[in-house]
């Protein structure tokens, strides 16, 4: 009889179970399957991306150790987009030795897939794009990378929509990667080609050190901003053991880092995440996230007069020192002796770092040259502006020169008696600058 | 009675349970399909239309075939980094795999052999799936009969049919030869045949020749029975007579290497002596045919020489005596050849430097290359008739003949008049 029990009781059990089966009759949550569901999310982003014109720009990562690179996109119902970007492997996709950034274009396919949720997969072989996607050793590096090539995707998981903006995340290698809208009209080439316009003027290799200004006033060294993997380290701290790395892009509009960075704040003991730049008027980045923190190079008369840099004069010069200038270079002109180039540079004197030259190089009629050396110091006035403080020495011919023609001490005075405040259209890279002595007139310089 | 009362246990576990199913029974169809309705026809307004139109009018509506020529990692290793073939090179490929392939079965088989045995996926893929610790490459894969998987089609040159045929059509004929075998197996009696001489592990690093000598088609052949065998028929059917020829050649050859056992030994089928000194502290070994020329001595002898190279100081002698005729000043030997004052023999008025012997290495390590690819190709052709009932030497004669007759602006034309 027990047997009976146990047995109507499981049969019980069983039963329940049975009708309990038939709950998710009531209660689907979901007016549609999953599967019709991932189907309206794939029409749903096929749309987004064809819509008003179908072109977008796309912030592409491989890995953290390269920089991110732009494309853009013109993405077309018929299945077709056309790829545009602007860099040295394009360059390097019909000379391998080649160096320097090249745009390039090509029209190949794309899908929306539906995966696990809905994928961007540009499926048919585009050779400005999948060059980082594939598996060929890469031309510029000493390691051999074949079977891995630079580890980048070309299917994405679309993570999120939002205000013509696209999320989303390589599906292999999983970097984030973005995607804008850009206008419809905007040519591709031109619009790359200000984009590698702007990163030319972002960071330069000539300008050597560049800064984090932090709100509070501290300042972090940025090193090898120009090629998009900088290192940031505190101003008065320890270049080897506290630096940290990013790779960074640069967009048509400013400059940004692959993942976030904290950085401390000395001065008010603050830390300050940053990520996203925007350019400003001055040639300066402004970041987004926090709005006041920028990056820029030192002080332009500390530029001016840093220890690294050799500034030629231009040709663009007014009043009484273009006097000055255009005197001496009659007056020895009319002895065979030709100018060819005025310096400002840090004088080769190991006793006396701080001494500088100028360096006013003449050709003779023969062809020979005769360089003139006059040593200075110079005096910085706060962060504004500098002087020239000539000690009355020279090289041997500068003496010669200076004793036969008087035009030569004239300029050499003119600049001794001049304030000089310069600026410049980049406050990032200051590659040339106008240095402005008021009602002396000013030169136009640029670093060599 | 205790039975009894296990009975209606069972039959109230039964009812209860038929009770709760049909409960849920009371919708009697199928809902619709959770999935979204496919179309079969192809879309007019895309881009690929002529191409996606011909591909199913030629591979999916004839073999039930779907050519997949836009990539999905999905349907790939993901431990590869691989990219997507090229358009235009899908298009090149699609196009030759027909005439080269199906249309062969076709016509020299029956129409219906791939539509049964023939794959139902084809999966192109752009690039190589390197292997960066062996130094291989991956360039077909054949999964269970249903697919096979082409690699590196970006790479493919129309041009060049020696290029066509060892990195695409040897492939699919590898990968289909797979596809067969996976369907009915050949006989046991070829795993025998080079059996102790398989090399999983280290097959990339041998050389052509070496493996030809030991019964293998090539290189890879050496790695798995199974590779072996695929190669035998694919190697078989694309390589050209002239190819063959060569392949034997080799196969014939001894090979061996002054490094002896080492794993990274270069082996050589030719050496030569330093000098001509006999000794084998002076043997030089080098494979290169075209430094190789047949030499005939003043006596007649005739040897195996290498092209520019001689006997430091040594000059074939005449026959003592040697005589001046004082008429004309020339001296002869005993056997009327004219020589120089030492005795030296001339050739149109020069002495004759001893070329350096060059000697075939002996083949020693007992297998007959020749006789074992030989017997491989036979089991191939056997299998073939008796499985499948296909003459695997008109197969080969129909491909070699459209390998050099195919015309690929002709096939191109194919897609671009689709309507």
């Amino acid at each position: 009889m027990k047997k009976l029990y146990k047995f109507s009781a499981f049969a019980a059990l069983l039963m329940s179970v049975g009708l309990a089966s038939c709950n998710h009759e009531e209660a689907d949550i979901f007016e549609h399957s999953a599967a019709q569901r991932t189907e309206e999310a794939r029409k749903m982003y096929n749309d987004i991306l064809v819509d008003k014109g179908g072109k977008w720009q796309m912030e592409y990562y491989t890995t953290e150790e390269e920089p991110g690179y732009i494309y853009l996109f013109t993405f077309r119902k018929d299945g077709s987009v056309t790829i545009s970007g602007h860099n040295k492997y394009i360059n390097m996709i019909t000379s391998p030795d080649a160096r320097g950034s090249k745009y390039g274009s090509e029209t190949s396919m794309w899908t929306i897939l539906s995966d696990n949720g809905p994928v961007l997969s540009f499926n048919t072989y585009n050779s400005i794009f999948h060059l980082f996607a594939s598996p060929e050793d890469i031309p510029d590096t000493e390691r051999d990378e074949q079977g891995y090539g630079h580890d980048g995707d070309y299917e994405f998981d679309l993570m999120k929509y939002s205000g013509d903006t696209l999320y989303l995340e390589g599906k292999k290698n999983g970097a984030d990667i973005i995607m804008t809208r850009v206008a419809a009209d905007v040519d591709d080439e031109v619009y790359m080609n200000e984009v590698v316009a702007l990163a030319d003027s972002f960071f330069n290799a000539k300008i050597p050190t560049v800064y984090v200004n932090l709100p509070g006033g501290y300042r972090h060294v940025v090193l090898d901003g120009a090629t998009q993997l900088p290192k940031f380290y505190p101003e008065t701290g320890d270049y080897i053991t506290e630096w940290v790395g990013r790779n960074a892009i640069i967009t048509h509009d400013g400059f940004t880092l692959g993942k976030p960075l904290t950085l401390r704040d000395s001065i008010d003991g603050n830390d300050y995440t940053i990520q996203h730049f925007i350019r400003q008027k001055d040639g300066s980045l402004l970041c987004s996230d926090d709005g006041k923190t920028t990056i820029t190079a030192d002080a332009l008369n500390a530029v001016a007069t840093d220890k690294q840099l050799k500034w030629q004069v231009g040709t663009e010069m007014m009043g009484e020192l273009k006097a000055a200038y255009d005197a001496f270079v009659a007056q020895t002109k009319a002895k065979n002796y030709t100018l060819r180039n005025v310096q400002f540079l840090t004088a080769a004197d190991k006793s006396d770092p701080q001494k500088y030259e100028l360096l006013l190089k003449f050709r003779t009629k023969s062809g020979s040259t005769v360089d003139l050396l006059y040593y200075y110091h110079v005096t910085l006035n706060g962060k504004e502006s500098f002087n020239m403080v000539f000690d009355g020495t020279s090289n041997s011919n500068g003496a010669s020169f200076k004793k036969t023609y008087t035009t030569i001490a004239d300029f050499i005075d003119k600049l001794q008696e001049s304030t000089f405040t310069p600026t410049s259209s980049s406050r990032l890279a200051p590659i040339t600058m106008k240095w402005d002595a008021g009602n002396n007139g000013y030169f136009v310089v640029d670093v060599q | 009675m205790k039975l009894i009362n296990k009975y209606i246990s069972a039959i109230v576990m039964m009812s209860a349970a038929a009770m709760g199913f049909t409960s849920c029974s009371d919708n009697d169809k199928f809902t619709d399909t959770i999935f979204p309705d496919v179309s079969e026809e192809v879309d007019p307004n895309l881009f690929t239309y002529k191409f996606d139109k011909w591909l199913k009018e030629n591979y999916l509506d004839v073999y039930n075939l779907d050519f997949r020529y836009k990539m999905q990692d999905v349907g790939t290793d993901m431990n590869y980094n691989l990219v997507p073939a090229n358009y235009q090179k899908a298009q090149d490929l699609a196009l030759l795999a027909k005439e080269l392939w199906f249309d062969v079965y076709k016509d020299v088989v029956n129409p219906d052999f791939l539509k049964t045995y023939g794959p139902r996926i084809i999966h192109l893929i752009g690039s190589p799936a390197y292997n960066p610790s062996s130094g291989t490459m991956i360039l077909g894969l054949a999964e269970g009969g249903i697919k096979v998987s082409l690699f590196r089609v970006n790479e493919l040159d129309v041009n060049s049919f020696d290029q066509l045929n060892e990195f695409y059509f040897k492939t699919m004929h590898h990968e289909f030869a797979h596809i067969l075998h996976q369907t009915k197996t050949y006989p046991a009696k070829f795993n025998t045949i080079s059996i102790g001489k398989y090399d999983g592990s280290n097959w990339q690093d041998r050389q052509e020749g070496v493996v030809l000598s030991m019964g293998f088609t090539t290189p890879y052949a050496s790695s798995a029975f199974r590779e072996d065998f695929a190669e035998t028929i694919a190697n078989f059917i694309v390589k050209t007579d002239k190819q063959w020829e060569r392949m034997y050649e080799l196969a014939g050859r001894g090979w061996e290497s002054p490094d002896g056992d080492d794993p990274n030994a270069v082996y050589y089928c030719y050496y030569y002596y330093e000098n001509n000194q006999v000794d084998e502290g002076k043997k030089k070994h080098f494979s290169d045919d075209n430094v190789i020329y047949e030499f005939t001595d003043p006596d007649g002898n005739t040897f195996k020489a290498y092209f520019n190279k001689y006997q430091s100081g040594a000059y074939y002698q005449g026959t003592a005596p040697i005589t001046k005729d004082e008429a004309t000043g020339k001296y002869h030997d005993a056997k009327g050849r004219e020589t120089d004052s030492s005795g030296r023999l001339l050739k149109n008025g020069r002495t004759i430097p001893i070329p350096i012997q060059v000697y075939p290495v002996e083949d020693k390590d007992g297998i007959d290359g020749v006789a074992a690819l030989d017997e491989k190709i036979q089991i191939a052709r056997e299998w073939l008739r008796d499985a499948f009932g296909v003459d695997l030497d008109k197969l080969r004669a129909e491909v070699q003949k459209r390998q050099v007759s195919y015309n690929i602006e002709q096939l191109r034309k194919q897609i671009e008049n689709m309507k």
